[in-house]
């Protein structure tokens, strides 16, 4: 039973670890990336372009 | 506090200069265009603390492409959420004053307090230049501080000016404007227009700014100002443009002609150059690297190498991280008790995340390449290359910066498309970005490869098939993508093909500390990754193929054992029975899991590839991160069972599985289409949410997904039943 009550702190852990990286990259707060290529460009840092210019 | 911006043309060093000031380790590069945004940092001198920020490079305050505009709003205080800057540290390429100056006139027009560091002084010397930095200073009326940053030399002066600069004591008087008078008043006259604009528009427009309006036609400032105070002020703008122009010369090209005037003057008082310019060494060196045919050849064997190298030299790290790997695997399955949490922890972390760690050497030893790449000057022979081939599908060598770079990232490559001038030609190469192969995708295509392919040996041994295959792979991305941004540039973003002007930097013998520091962010950054999300979405897949984990089939298959050992009496036959029997069982629990359910549903979508449900079920778990397949692949192959004790690898555990009725799951074919589809399919959620920052519309990344993933499937499809029918 407490190998079971384990395995399920660990899985809950996890969602909960997933729910919230997606919800904090849908809001732009979460690097993302995983490649240290950005060079603190990841868009946690980036500035958004001006909403004058965009792309 | 007060804050200190660090400017200057692109690739003189500004963050090189940012680096060692704030002791921070910022990505340089010795290309144009490494800085595309701003970048904060701290610098202490005593009791002196100051912020500086690290903007991108611009060659005129004249905005035009988005890094442009962060630079020169940041310097007009019209950046929002940024206070607006104290003073400027204004970088200068000493090997290539009278280029710089030109920017260096517009800047001394401000009222900023300023120090000008003149950088690269080794590369002037060794050209012949003596430059009197006395003379400069009294031209400027700023202080001038050679050094030269890469060899960190002269960077007590440096801190001790900006120390001052920071406390208010290098105060100075702006250049005079060096226009005539009657460009004077046009100024004055736009000065007076905006005014009566001024509520519309939201403040009064300072002098500066309204030279730049005046100048730039159709540029950034003209847009916004439009946009603020109503189209009809276009027509009035116009108009004093009309007024500023002498002998028909619109005021562009004679601020042009009379800033190059004053850079004259200056560089007569202040530089002396050698009697007779000898070649550089670069210039000698690009004669053979910028060749139409050798520069060519050049470059492709370089890449070939370069992915051979990394397919040769990563083996014995790779089998060290295996062999460690297995020794964590071994020892949990000592320690913890057989059940559920010794699955959970052997099947699915272990499996799973030391599946994607054991890449690790191979990751490091690309960046490493890259960033030495990155660091000699190379990128930009590349993109000089590589103009040619882009201009067949309407894009320019800029778009080639944002694509080179994507091969070790694609969000920084999405950023660096902020140099692009043309919004068309922004749009489209970001779209065609993603198709570069990443850095996450090296993963899927060795696991393949290194399973499928054999290292036959080309060239008298000196590359073998599966480094050239791993070459082939890379180049499927550049392949689609040129074609593509073709298609693209007609269906939606028509126009001529944009000039393309790059600057070719000096050859720089790379610095250790500065590729060391790229190879270990990129490491740290993909251990990190392995040991969150990927940690997190295996335990997910775990749980999804292990549960509901029915007792009645254990039952069914204890019932199966206790009957085959009361009829086997051989001992070896017996063993060989009872293994079949707990691979069977453990095939009949995965295909009842939630995943197998799952996994059978979608199983027909992805039967055309040669795919079955478990490398289908792995393939959409890979959406949000592609290196997440290797992982599942390992927690899904390994709940399966299919191997014996003596091939714990995923690459052997993968060489033996079947379909049900025994054929090897994967073949040529299939390894081809796996590579294929992970080649060309938009599976980075990192990826598509920059594209949205940056474009501000969710169109584009709704696109760059639909039509990567429809011709990652069409190309997977092709690439199997081709293969199928070529290999039979």
């Amino acid at each position: 039973m407490l190998e079971y009550l384990i395995v399920a702190c660990i899985v809950g852990a996890a969602s909960i670890y997933i729910g919230r990286y997606i919800w904090r990259m849908t809001r732009g707060k979460a690097s993302g990336c995983g490649c240290g290529a950005s060079g603190g460009a990841c868009p946690k840092n980036a500035t958004p372009p001006s909403s004058q210019t965009g792309a | 506090m007060k804050t200190l911006a660090l400017v200057g043309n692109p690739n003189v060093g500004k963050t090189a200069v940012f680096n060692a000031l704030t002791g921070l380790s910022q990505n340089t590069g010795n290309y144009a265009g490494v800085t595309v945004e701003r970048k904060r940092g701290r610098f202490h001198a005593g009791a002196v603390t100051v912020d500086i920020l690290d903007l991108p490079g611009a060659y005129s305050l004249s905005a035009r492409s988005p890094d442009e505009i962060i630079l020169s709003d940041v310097l007009l205080g019209q950046q929002a959420q940024e206070q607006p800057v104290d003073g400027m540290i204004i970088i200068i390429d000493a090997s290539n004053l009278e280029r710089n100056l030109f920017f260096v006139s517009q800047l001394l027009e401000t009222d900023l307090p300023a120090v000008v560091v003149l950088n690269m002084m080794d590369i002037a010397k060794r050209r012949g230049l003596v430059i009197d930095t006395a003379a400069l200073a009294e031209q400027l009326g700023a202080p001038v501080i050679p050094i030269c940053a890469h060899r960190r030399e002269g960077l007590p002066a440096l801190r001790e000016a900006v120390a001052q600069l920071a406390e208010g004591k290098l105060t100075r008087a702006p250049l005079p404007s060096a226009l005539p008078e009657v460009q004077q008043e046009a100024v004055t006259a736009m000065v007076a227009l905006l005014g009566e604009h001024a509520g519309a528009i939201g403040r009064q427009v300072p002098r500066l700014e309204a030279l730049r309006l005046l100048v730039d036609q159709g540029g950034y400032a003209e847009k916004r100002i439009a946009r603020r105070a109503g189209q009809a002020i276009v027509p009035e703008l116009a108009r004093l443009r009309q007024m500023a122009c002498v002998n028909g010369a619109p005021l562009a090209v004679q601020e042009a002609n009379i800033r190059y005037r004053w850079v004259r003057s200056v560089m007569d008082h202040a530089v002396r150059k050698p009697e007779s310019r000898l070649r550089s060494r670069s210039e000698r060196i690009d004669d053979v690297l910028t060749h139409k045919v050798f520069g060519s050849l050049i470059f492709l064997g370089v890449m070939v190498v370069l992915f051979q190298a990394i397919y040769s030299w990563s083996g014995p790290a790779m089998d060290l991280v295996d062999t460690v790997m297995g020794g964590i695997g071994e020892w949990v399955a000592s320690v913890v008790p057989e059940g559920v949490l010794q699955s959970l922890l052997v099947d699915g972390l272990v499996a799973g995340v030391g599946g994607v760690i054991i890449f690790l050497p191979q990751i490091l030893l690309l960046s490493l390449f890259i960033a030495l790449l990155e660091d000699c000057g190379y990128m930009a022979r590349a993109a000089f290359l590589m103009d040619k081939t882009l201009s067949w599908c309407g894009l320019s060598g800029q778009s080639f910066i944002p694509m080179i770079t994507s091969f070790a990232c694609a969000i920084p490559g999405v950023l660096a498309t902020r140099t692009i001038h043309h919004r068309r030609d922004r749009l489209a190469t970001i779209l065609v970005a993603p198709l570069m192969s990443c850095s996450a995708r090296l993963p899927v295509y060795v696991i393949m490869i290194s399973a499928f392919i054999p290292a036959k040996p080309l060239l008298g041994g000196l590359l073998n098939l599966q480094g050239v295959m791993l070459f082939l792979m890379y180049c499927v991305g550049v392949v689609v993508a040129v074609p593509l941004a073709w298609i693209f540039k007609k269906l939606f973003f028509r126009g001529v093909k944009p000039p393309f002007i790059l600057e070719m930097p000096s050859y720089k013998v790379p610095q250790v500390r500065s590729v060391g520091m790229k190879v270990y962010r990129e490491g740290k950054d993909f251990v990190v990754r392995a040991g969150t999300l990927i940690c997190a979405v295996t335990i997910i897949v775990w749980a999804l193929a292990y549960f509901p984990h029915a007792e009645e089939i254990g039952a069914r298959f204890d019932a199966e054992r206790a009957a085959v050992t009361v009829q086997v009496t051989d001992p070896a036959a017996l063993e060989e029975a009872l293994f079949e029997l707990d691979t069977q069982e453990s095939g009949e629990y995965l295909r009842n899991s939630f995943l197998g359910q799952f996994g059978h549903v979608v199983e027909p979508i992805f039967m055309p590839l040669g795919w079955d449900w478990r490398i289908a079920t792995a393939t959409i778990a890979s959406f949000p991160a592609r290196e997440i397949i290797v992982a599942t692949l390992g927690t899904l192959f390994n709940l399966g069972a299919e191997l014996d004790e003596t091939s714990p690898g995923l690459i052997d555990t993968l060489r033996a599985s079947t379909w049900p009725d025994g054929r090897p799951l994967f073949t040529i074919p299939v390894a081809l289409s796996i590579m294929v589809f992970f080649a060309l399919c938009c599976q980075c959620a990192a990826t598509l949410v920059t594209i949205r920052r940056e474009t501000l519309q969710w169109r584009w990344p709704i696109i760059s997904f639909t039509y990567m993933t429809v011709l990652a499937y069409v190309a997977a499809f092709v690439t199997y039943q081709g293969s199928k029918l070529l290999l039979g």
